[in-house]
């Protein structure tokens, strides 16, 4: 579900914090709901969007609720909180988007449905004939048929919006605190506090287990620069962090071309409308540059 | 065709659909379930009765349900904006402190490029909204009907897998319809080329449409050739493409089936969603067609079948950004040998960053060439806008 989202960046943690904190409460009456909502400020979901993505922003937000309702491994409880969310969501939403269920979500939708009325929760059930009766529900053969429409992009990395964050990893990574300039001076420091310890009076030879490591400072050392080469792997490959490549992939020379592009110009993305010649583009900067320096 | 082009290689593609099955079983299911009062939901007039009706309270119970479960409830009062002397008054700020989804928001905004690059991916690919009734029937009803969307692509020769093919038309199929109605709304612009019976440039105009004289198409999915066999003189594309599968038995290719397009219905075919075919049409232009949705028909959508299939252009215009920055729209057509790619499209910007010297612009000549391009049409304003503001 997280890797569908195009538009809803962290709703989906958003959306588990809520309901977590709902399953939390003495009832599960929507009074209970509400009061959560308000207090996380939900209502500004929607807030600070351009108008392009509201409709998909709202398609993937009840996508998320729905995938809350579905997962039997929830409790009741939170299961319940997905689906006052649900109801929260599209009727605040500043969109027409709806509801889909694909035929296995429905029959799973259905034993949710009569389990509710086993619980006799009238609020819930009320809440989900409310839904049913505004005709809030589209019965569809995909769940996410978004994802269908980036069949031409095999390489993401740039358009990815996960990316923003590896640069900020990338920034605490590379601040003050953390650089190898610094980690040297404590590792010096932490090797004097080492042969200082045992002078003083009194001192028990056997370090608590709440102790650091006597290397620590290397094995910051070491952690950062997998990190660091990590990132860099991932840049240069354009494949997401964690996520397998396809094994099918092709390999063509275009691909080649573009990794190599990628790999020159890190900092920056680039367009894929024209296809780039690093070479000529360069040649051309330079006798341009002297032509004028003339 | 899953041996040439093998289903792994587009990991978002859907397992295969005969959609009439399909939708006949979920509508049976539904009708059993859910739509099983659907006899007595006609016949009352407001969505108040029918819920009452469903939940088998009466009026005043459903009132004080109403009450406890209104969407007021959750809707922020407008006095709690202004808390300690409007310091949380902003939203974005609130939203920031409280919500992960600001904070991500926020990160990829810092990045302007990227959210500029975002939206605009949006514009280009989102599925459109395709015409709605006017005054959809407020009867309650499951509809038997189910609509097929499908996405066709410009024609290319080979982009080596780098290049983003543009999609030229969007389409809401319905089900029941043939592949000849889908074929007949399809526009290429490669049908407008006009010849004669000569080969005399003067008397081109006095010439007919290539598509006049070219009938022939085909639709290939699966591996079944669905040709246009409506005029006699049309030949059949399949015939050609198998003789020539069976005279390169190396390729692995076949074998097909063969299967006339007027007499094939969208609920015929067996589909993967996501997954590339192919429409070939004027002896050698090929576009690839996806099938991106496929979901029961509401009253929502247009209920006048002879106004399907529906056809949403995509937006030409979005597509003409500036060759250096790639963020502002292009306002120059510059033809220069210094430049990476002859002729090039730049901004305004980009143009005197490179070319201004001591404030002045030089004028354009035979080796540095440039042009203003014909101002665009504005942008249409999005009515979700209007909405925003009104709020």
């Amino acid at each position: 579900m997280l890797d569908d989202a195009i538009v809803a960046i962290g709703s989906a943690n958003d959306c588990d914090i809520l309901v977590e904190k709902f399953s939390q409460s003495e009832s599960l009456s929507f009074a209970d709901f509400a009061r959560v909502w308000k207090a996380s400020h939900f209502e500004l979901i929607f807030c600070g969007r351009s108008s392009e993505e509201l409709p998909l922003l709202a398609s993937e937000l009840l996508a998320i609720a729905k995938a809350i309702i579905l997962n039997v491994n929830k409790e009741f409880a939170s299961r319940v909180g997905g689906l006052y969310l649900m109801y929260g969501l599209y009727f605040t939403q500043k969109a027409k988007s709806k509801i889909r269920l694909t035929l296995s979500e429905f029959k799973e939708f259905m034993k949710f449905t009569c389990e509710l009325k086993e619980q006799n929760n009238m609020d819930a059930e009320f809440i989900f004939q409310k839904l049913f009766i505004a005709k809030a529900f589209l019965f569809c053969a995909c769940s996410t048929p978004n994802k269908y429409i980036q069949m031409n992009k095999k390489c993401q990395s740039e358009e990815d919006v996960g990316n923003a964050m590896d640069e900020n990893e990338c920034r605490l990574i590379g601040c003050e605190g953390l650089s190898s300039n610094s980690l040297r001076n404590v590792d010096l420091l932490h090797s004097k506090y080492e042969e200082l310890k045992p002078q003083i009076a009194g001192f028990v030879t056997t370090s608590s287990s709440a102790a650091p490591s006597k290397n620590f400072p290397s094995e910051i050392q070491a952690i950062l620069d997998a990190f660091k080469s990590d990132i860099a792997k991932i840049k240069n490959n354009g494949t997401k962090q964690g996520k397998p490549t396809s094994v099918a992939e092709e390999v063509n020379q275009g691909v080649i071309r573009r990794r190599i592009v990628n790999s020159s110009f890190q900092s920056q993305s680039r367009s894929r409308r024209m296809p780039v010649d690093v070479t000529s583009m360069d040649s051309a900067r330079k006798s341009s540059k002297s032509k004028r320096d003339h | 065709m899953d041996e040439t082009y093998p289903v792994e290689a587009y990991p978002n593609a859907s397992q295969e659909f005969n959609f009439q099955n399909y939708f006949r079983k979920y509508s049976r299911l539904l009708k059993e379930t859910w739509y099983i009062n659907q006899g007595v939901l006609e016949r009352l007039n407001s969505d108040e009765e029918k819920i009452a009706s469903q939940l088998g309270i009466e009026m005043r119970e459903y009132h004080r349900l109403e009450e406890r479960c209104s969407i007021a409830l959750l809707q922020c009062d407008p006095l709690e904006m202004e808390t300690k002397a409007g310091q949380l008054a902003d939203p974005e700020r609130r939203a920031t402190r409280k919500l992960a989804t600001a904070v991500e928001l926020k990160a990829l905004k810092a990045c302007n490029h990227k959210y500029e690059s975002k939206l605009r991916e949006l514009r280009r690919t989102a599925i459109p909204q395709f015409e709605q009734e006017m005054n959809p029937s407020p009867v309650f009803k499951l509809l038997d009907n189910h609509v097929v969307i499908a996405r066709v692509f410009r024609p290319f020769e080979s982009n080596l897998g780098s290049n983003i093919v543009p999609h030229m038309q969007d389409f809401m199929l319905l089900g029941s319809q043939n592949l000849v109605d889908f074929r007949d709304k399809i526009i290429c612009l490669n049908d407008e080329i006009m010849v004669t019976e000569d080969s005399n440039p003067r008397t081109l105009s006095t010439g007919r449409p290539i598509k006049d004289l070219l009938n022939a198409s085909m639709f290939f999915i699966g591996n079944t050739f669905y040709s246009d066999f409506r005029d006699y003189t049309n030949i059949d594309y399949g015939d050609l493409i198998e003789k020539w599968a069976k005279d390169n038995p190396e390729k692995n290719l076949g074998p097909f089936e063969k299967k006339k397009m007027e007499y094939t219905t969208i609920a015929d075919l067996k589909i993967r969603l996501g997954y590339p075919y192919v429409f070939v049409h004027l002896g050698s232009c090929e576009h690839l067609i996806t099938f991106v949705d496929a979901r029961l028909m509401v009253p929502d959508d247009l209920q006048n079948v002879d106004e399907y299939p529906l056809a949403v252009e995509a937006d030409t215009n979005l597509l003409m950004y500036c060759g250096v920055c790639d963020v502002h729209d292009t306002s120059y057509y510059v033809d220069d040998e210094q430049l990476p790619t002859k002729p090039m499209n730049l901004c305004e910007q980009c143009l005197k960053t490179f070319y201004k010297k001591n404030d002045l612009l030089p004028p354009s000549t035979d080796d540095v060439f440039y042009k203003r391009l014909p101002q665009k049409k504005p942008f249409e304003v999005n009515v979700l806008e209007d909405m925003e503001d009104e709020d």
